[in-house]
């Protein structure tokens, strides 16, 4: 075994050891300090990133052009660099990278997120930010994991700190309902991906990724190992009919937690689901490829079919039931939660691929898949953020009512929020358009052009909530004449800083993703 | 970091080391000059005084349209010419010989992802360059007119802002070379007009307008993206002509004579010159290299049994009724006459001039493949004729000044759409052109009415104006003029030519020529309504004794001079314009379209030859329109001045005949809109929820409840219940993925 | 029946009857106990499968760890003696919980059901070496024998070459062709250390996440 190797997980030590730091620093600061906190966090979340630059750098180097997905079975010859490392227990490429990079962003703003509430005690001790820290650690390894095994117990470190952080906001009741009903039913699916490894590892007597490549007469078994896998990891993801858990929990959850579980949670899932439906999947034919020097394997996949029907009827139902159920709501956090499942349902929409599909193809849905967890990821972290900001009273005003002329008060987050809003409705120039875009355009390229018709139209349809938003925000004057009007903003510079600096990257997205599609 | 810079923008930074112009780079400034308007007004608004925020934008728009201008006659002669002194005396003999060269400058890629790119670069050729040349120079004059008009608004710098960024994004659209680039500048010009209704957005009223704007141009976006896709799916890309091939290589702006492989949209269209009944095509230049292949993964995937002709028939309706959208075609109009709740010089810039002609626009240019589908040219030309009668009958009984030239913009409107859908796209643009100048003059001069009146607009209270309001009185009659189609008025050449066609067409399309002598049919009376609305008009508002109240009258006065001066200008081209006429008319391709000429393929008359039996066909069906249209406009100007001047009749308002109920009612369909079409979609929403909340809360949580109470058992707290029915969701669902995955 | 069958079932309906009475059950205290016995089940199911090591593990974790930790928080917690702890469901969510649970059973079942035998990763390449073998018999058979038929030694040829690959796929996948079944205690260790190391140091991630959690639930609130 090559030591070395540990190099990759880098980032995530990273973050494990901030954590470490945090939970300890807090037994010595004074409670007046605990802001320094959840900066030092911060400081963990962007070494990590700094981290993950250079390992990234290191593939770019090693491959040239740096892959995007170890599509299938990449092996690699005798003493070259290899991408699937620790005898397959996790796997580096672009889209992993990608996924860690969401990651880490929503942690660093789920971070900031409580700075502002420092008037309730338990959003703001060590151990709070050490969850956080730990929970984004969770989804890294995540989004990385390449075995079942990996795959399990890093979803389960993810899990049990969200659970945990749910419930932080010990104040407010529905905070600890939020947490109780999303441990009993989180339980439960993990239960569903339990009982598929074990039917995989049964099966196969394997808990590698590409385990149902061995399947042999045993394959309805490990059809059914797949499934369950999938319920699992759909039910993170929030997509129907797995969804009707995201709204309560959402709802209740601490702001900044919303964030991290709408954003982080989601782009590890979808991690898992991409690695499940281009790796698991398919089952080998060929291995005599040598593209320098590495070998590769070409791949055949008699359980696509299955799974692609599936998925298109689930991103229709998502889709279609996200948009229309957010159209009714008048609080903007369940608004968004909505607004969150249907997302997934776009996103279901990026693994829809041909039958025969190759690597270069595969490699073109990915792109859109991660372009779009990272553009979701920018405005949805963007728009908790705002939200988390809009306190009064230590009160929480996420009713439509409470953005009634924010933009006379605070242009600026006013302007953000728009920016977040018109972006998530998929307006260009925004992130959130080429995102829709690409996605719509990689469905209809595999002939799924009525889903994306669907797609389509509710995302057209979806402007009539967010707009609402925008509405509230420039339309309607705020307070009467003369009134003072209410303090419902709470200034927090790193926030703001954070809030700005999505807002930036929303429109970067969109004007320049050229920018980004270098990157991976 | 420069090479990163120089690779993210290779047209900014690269040595290019060919030949080229300075405005050739300076194309670029055409939108970006606005955009830098809007940047100091958005972000300085504080800082900067009033005056200066209007100079500013103001100042904005007038560069942009002298680069315009400058970028425009460098593509019309010779580029070798480098000299501005020479200019002048050129352009005369370029718009009689020279071809135009079109311009396109290449500023790097914007997305390449997936086999699928789209590009920064912008594209001039005659007609972008002409709908520019529009845009700035009626929009320099509307920014000038806003400084007076808008001259006591609180919100004086976010007013400008918000219309250069409107500028901006029309001139993105209008320039972009990929559909992609029209579109966000699409969807950024309906933001614009978005927040321009609701500009006064204190009023609820208002601010529901602007919703509605937005709402009702969604819907034909979506037809608009759709289209967009099938596109893709059938091209593989949204340019609408080859990117500079040295633009790929080098990455430099460069003139493109002639695509040198057919790699847009428009040069593959150029290139098909049959298409058998199999949908297979035949090529004009036969290289395997160029062809077109359809058997690619896209276009097959997409469409397996189709042919070529029907998926470019489908895309077209799709952005036909994106088109429908953006330009209020009916059914899709509604939110035309309710945009008016704006400030009136963006009625007259965007809902005028410029953003509703969008569609018309996008049809032109993409004129190739609409080419292709007869039967979407047909449905195209009959809700432009539909929606020309509809919307001139309502404007017959329409009392508030803005609402009468609302409904008369969405009539000529609708014989752009006429003129599209029979194949003449130029006459289409040039009725775009014309119409712009005139209705703008309409605007600004009810807008200056409006000032006058202290923000009266009901024509009912006014009355008599012409004594007080000379200049606008004389420049509004020469703008009634010219939309009623009297002749040699701009609004004459286009809208009789537009007819002229239609006519033709009845004798000459075998296919559907009863059916274009009902459009023609319509088309007349359309014109005599329009005729008569509009000096219904002019005489309620000029002609007759003031009805205004004592206040009011006090305070009428004619309107500074910066607000006048536009309308003068604007005048001199409503009465001019039309003598374009000859350019539009007579040259081979003018604006790189069909002439109405081509639809009978002939080639124009040249002076000295002798006519062929074509020419003298056309000739003879032209002068037969002739004496229709002006009967039409005559009668129609005629009958309106002895009922509103002669007689001094003011509509009452209320009661009348079943017509004028209707017409004044806009025959029923904006109510139904409002109380239906929105209202459905909310209950559809609702009843989502509704069906939600039956299903889990009532079905299962209160059928539980009863069932319990039923054994007697106490009722269980019901959160508890449904943390257990969601999990019995995941259950179920679980087990129907295991069988869906099990039996595929 | 063998003795060693009777246990069996005496085990199974020992788990199930002390499942059902946890689920049941309207004392909590009763509950945790039938909890108990069901967990001391599942070790002797464990027994059954050989897997001594993990009988173990779960007698010492689940039965002394968990459970003890269950019963100190039932017998703490005040309101033990009421013993009421949830009242009895509907008839019609009973219904449909148990229709879909039976669902869901039969669907397991009838999976499970056609899993021939627990997969012996010694298979392919034991058949390998047998088809081997064969096949050099076909080829040159030994005094006194026919050679094979052409067919015959194709037909060989080519299931060798797909055991071949399949333990090639394995070995790909990770499936120890020679994995030592016997020693499962010592493999468990070797897996853990080798093979398996991420996940089984993430695992102290994850109980690390638990105790900080744990500490963020039970701590005083205090104000700042």
């Amino acid at each position: 075994m090559n030591w070395s190797q540990l190099n990759e997980l880098l980032p995530i030590g990273v973050v494990l050891t901030t954590s470490l730091v945090v939970v300890f620093l807090s037994l010595v600061l004074a409670p007046k300090d605990r802001y320094v906190l959840s900066l030092v966090g911060v400081a963990g979340c962007i070494l990590g990133l700094l981290a993950l630059g250079k390992n990234y750098h290191a593939l770019a180097a090693e491959y040239g052009q740096p892959p995007v997905f170890f599509n299938g079975l990449a092996r690699v010859a005798e003493g070259a660099y290899n991408p699937v490392l620790l005898g397959g227990a996790f796997v580096v490429d672009g889209f992993g990278m990608s996924i860690m990079a969401v990651a880490l962003l929503a942690g660093a703003l789920a971070l900031l997120c409580t700075t502002p509430h420092e008037d309730d005690s338990a959003l703001s001790t060590g151990e709070y930010f050490g969850l956080i820290l730990l929970a984004v650690a969770g989804m890294m390894l995540l989004a990385v994991a390449h075995d079942f095994l990996t795959l399990l117990i890093s979803l389960e470190v993810m899990s049990v700190a969200t659970y945990i952080l749910a419930g932080s906001a010990r104040r407010d009741v529905r905070s600890g309902e939020s947490a109780l009903k999303y441990l009993v039913l989180g339980a439960f699916s993990t239960a569903f991906l339990m009982f598929g490894i074990a039917f995989l590892y049964g099966a196969t007597g394997s808990l590698a990724m590409q385990a149902p490549l061995v399947a042999g007469e045993h394959l309805p078994l490990v059809k059914a190992a797949l499934a369950l896998i999938l319920v699992g990891v759909l039910f993170k993801v929030g997509a129907v009919p797995f969804h009707s858990w995201v709204p309560d929990v959402y709802e209740g959850a601490p702001t900044g937690i919303t964030a991290l579980m709408a954003v982080g949670v989601k782009a590890a899932a979808f991690a898992v689901v991409a690695r499940l439906c281009f790796e698991a999947f398919n089952m080998v034919k060929e291995l005599p490829k040598v593209i320098n020097g590495h070998r590769f394997i070409e791949i055949v996949y008699p359980l696509r079919e299955g799974w692609l029907s599936l998925f298109a009827v689930l991103a229709i139902l998502t889709m279609a039931l996200g948009n229309l159920l957010a159209m009714h709501q008048n609080n903007v956090k369940r608004m968004l939660a909505y607004s969150g499942i249907a997302h997934s349902g776009y996103l279901l929409l990026a693994f829809l691929v041909t039958p025969k599909a190759g690597g270069a193809e595969i490699t073109q849905h990915l792109q859109a898949a991660s372009f779009y967890l990272l553009a979701y990821g920018v405005m949805t972290l963007g728009a908790f953020g705002v939200l988390s900001l809009m306190r009064e009273d230590g009160r929480p005003m996420e009713k439509m009512e409470d953005f009634t002329g924010l933009a006379k008060e605070h242009p600026a987050l006013a302007l953000c929020m728009a920016v977040f809003m018109l972006s998530l409705a998929g307006m260009p120039p925004f992130a959130g358009f080429f995102a829709k875009f690409l996605v719509f355009k990689s469905a209809v390229s595999s002939g799924y052009a009525w889903a994306a018709v669907l797609g389509i139209l509710t995302s057209v349809a979806s402007l009539y909530y967010y707009l609402r938003v925008v509405v509230r925000m420039y339309m309607a004057p705020a307070g009467a004449e003369g009134e003072p009007a209410p303090a419902r903003c709470r200034y927090a510079w790193t926030l703001n800083l954070l809030i700005y600096g999505t807002g930036a990257l929303t429109l970067l997205l969109g004007l320049l993703p050229q920018w980004l599609s270098r990157l991976y | 970091m420069l090479d990163q810079l120089r690779d993210l923008f290779p047209g900014w930074l690269a040595r290019p080391d060919h030949y080229h112009t300075w405005y050739e780079q300076m194309l670029c400034l055409i939108p970006l000059l606005p955009l830098l308007g809007f940047l100091i007004n958005a972000f300085a608004r504080k800082t900067i005084s009033r005056g200066a925020s209007g100079a500013v934008a103001t100042l904005a728009a007038a560069m942009a349209f002298g680069v315009a201008l400058l970028c425009y006659m460098a593509c019309a002669i010779d580029s070798q010419v480098a000299t501005v002194g020479k200019y002048a005396g050129m352009v005369q003999e370029h718009l009689q010989s020279r071809p135009f060269q079109p311009m396109h400058a290449f500023y790097g890629t914007w997305l390449d992802v997936g086999g699928f790119r789209a590009n920064f670069g912008l594209y001039m050729d005659e007609l972008s360059g002409l709908m520019t040349l529009v845009v700035t120079g009626v929009g320099t004059l509307i920014h000038l007119y806003s400084t007076g008009y808008m001259g006591h608004d609180k919100s004086y710098a976010r007013y400008f802002a918000y219309l250069n960024l409107f500028l901006f994004a029309m001139l993105l659209l209008v320039l972009g070379d990929n559909l992609i680039l029209t579109f966000v500048g699409w969807e950024g010009v309906g933001l614009c007009s978005y927040l321009l209704i609701g500009f006064w957005y204190t009023d609820g009223d208002k601010a529901a307008a602007g919703m509605k704007a937005f709402l009702f141009n969604r819907v034909g976006d979506l037809g608009f993206l759709l289209g967009i896709f099938t596109l893709i799916a059938v091209f593989g890309t949204v340019d609408y002509v080859a990117p500079p091939e040295a633009a790929q290589a080098s990455s430099a702006v460069m003139r493109v004579p002639a695509p040198p492989a057919p790699k847009g949209m428009l040069d593959y269209a150029a290139n098909i010159k049959r298409i058998d009944p199999n949908g297979n095509l035949t090529l004009g230049q036969v290289d395997a290299s160029q062809k077109l292949d359809l058997s690619g993964t896209v276009g097959k995937a997409v469409f397996p049994s189709w042919s070529f002709k029907l998926a470019i028939g489908l895309a077209c309706l799709l952005l036909f009724v994106g088109a429908m959208g953006k330009s209020a075609q009916l059914p899709l109009y509604a939110w035309l006459p309710d945009a008016m709740a704006g400030p009136t010089p963006v009625s007259a810039l965007i809902h005028a001039a410029t953003m509703v002609t969008a569609g018309v626009y996008m049809v032109a240019r993409l004129h190739a493949l609409f080419l292709f589908s007869p039967h979407v040219m047909m449905f195209v030309a009959f809700v432009g004729t539909a929606t020309a009668i509809f919307a001139a009958l309502i404007g017959l009984t329409q009392t508030d000044i803005k609402k009468v030239l609302a409904y008369s913009t969405v009539s000529q409107l609708g014989y752009m759409f006429l003129a599209a859908g029979a194949g003449a796209f130029s006459l289409a643009i040039f009725h775009v052109v014309t119409h712009a100048f005139f209705k703008a003059l309409l605007f600004l001069g009810a807008g200056s009415v409006i000032h006058g009146m202290s923000d009266e607009q009901d024509m009912r209270k006014m009355g008599g104006l012409r004594k007080h309001m000379p200049v606008t009185f004389v420049t509004m009659l020469i703008g009634s003029l010219a939309l009623a189609g009297f002749p040699f008025t701009a609004g004459w050449f286009s809208k009789d030519t537009i007819l002229a066609v239609v006519l033709a067409k009845s004798h000459d399309d075998p296919s559907f020529g009863s059916w274009w002598m009902a459009l023609y049919g319509l088309g007349l009376i359309a014109a005599f309504c329009t005729a008569f609305y509009t000096f219904r008009l002019v005489g309620m508002t000029f002609f007759g004794a003031c009805r205004a109240d004592e206040k009011t009258k006090a305070h009428i006065h004619e309107s500074p001079a910066v607000m006048t001066i536009p309308l003068i200008t604007l005048a001199a081209f409503a009465l001019l314009a039309g003598w374009m006429w000859h350019a539009f008319f007579s040259a081979p391709h003018f604006l790189g379209m069909p002439t109405p000429l081509d639809n009978f393929n002939m080639n124009p008359p040249e002076i000295g030859v002798e006519a062929t039996e074509a020419q003298e066909h056309w000739h003879h069906v032209h002068l037969v329109n002739l004496g229709w249209t002006s009967l039409a406009a005559l009668g129609g100007i005629a009958l309106a001045l002895v009922v509103y001047v002669a007689k001094g009749f003011v509509p009452k308002g209320e009661g009348g005949n079943v017509f004028t109920t209707l017409s004044r009612n806009k025959f029923y369909l904006e109510a139904f809109y409002d109380k239906i079409v929105s209202n459905a979609f909310i209950l559809f929403a609702e009843l989502m929820h509704v069906a939600d909340v039956l299903l889990i809360d009532t079905l299962l949580v209160r059928g539980v409840a009863v069932a319990t109470r039923w054994t007697g058992a106490a009722l269980r707290s019901l959160q508890s219940g449904l943390v257990n029915f969601y999990a019995g969701g995941v259950l179920v669902g679980a087990l129907v993925i295991l069988y869906l995955l099990l039996l595929s | 029946m063998s003795p060693a069958m009777l246990l069996f079932w005496f085990v199974v309906i020992v788990i199930v009857a002390s499942a059902a009475l946890v689920v049941l059950s309207r004392n909590i205290l009763h509950a945790a106990f039938s909890l108990c016995l069901c967990f001391t089940g599942v070790a002797g199911i464990y027994l059954f499968l050989h897997a001594d090591f993990v009988a173990a593990v779960q007698l010492i974790v689940y039965v002394g760890g968990i459970l003890v930790l269950v019963l100190f928080a039932v017998m703490f917690s005040t309101h033990t003696q009421e013993g009421s702890v949830e009242p009895r469901r509907g008839r019609l969510a009973l219904g449909a919980g148990l229709l879909v649970g039976a669902l869901a059973f039969v669907s397991v079942v009838l999976l499970v059901k056609n899993l021939r035998a627990p997969i012996n990763a010694n298979d392919t390449v034991a058949q390998a070496r047998a088809e081997e073998r064969n096949l050099a018999r076909l080829e040159k058979p030994a005094q006194g024998e026919e050679p094979g038929s052409d067919e015959e030694i194709a037909a060989s040829k080519a299931r060798l070459e797909g055991l071949q690959k399949q333990s090639e796929y394995r070995r790909t996948v990770g499936v120890d062709p020679e994995n030592p079944i016997a020693e499962r205690r010592v493999g468990l260790g070797h897996l853990f250390m080798g093979r398996y190391i991420l996940p089984f140091e993430v695992a102290s991630v994850l109980i690390l996440a638990a105790l900080v959690g744990a500490v963020v639930i039970v701590r005083k609130e205090t104000r700042a």
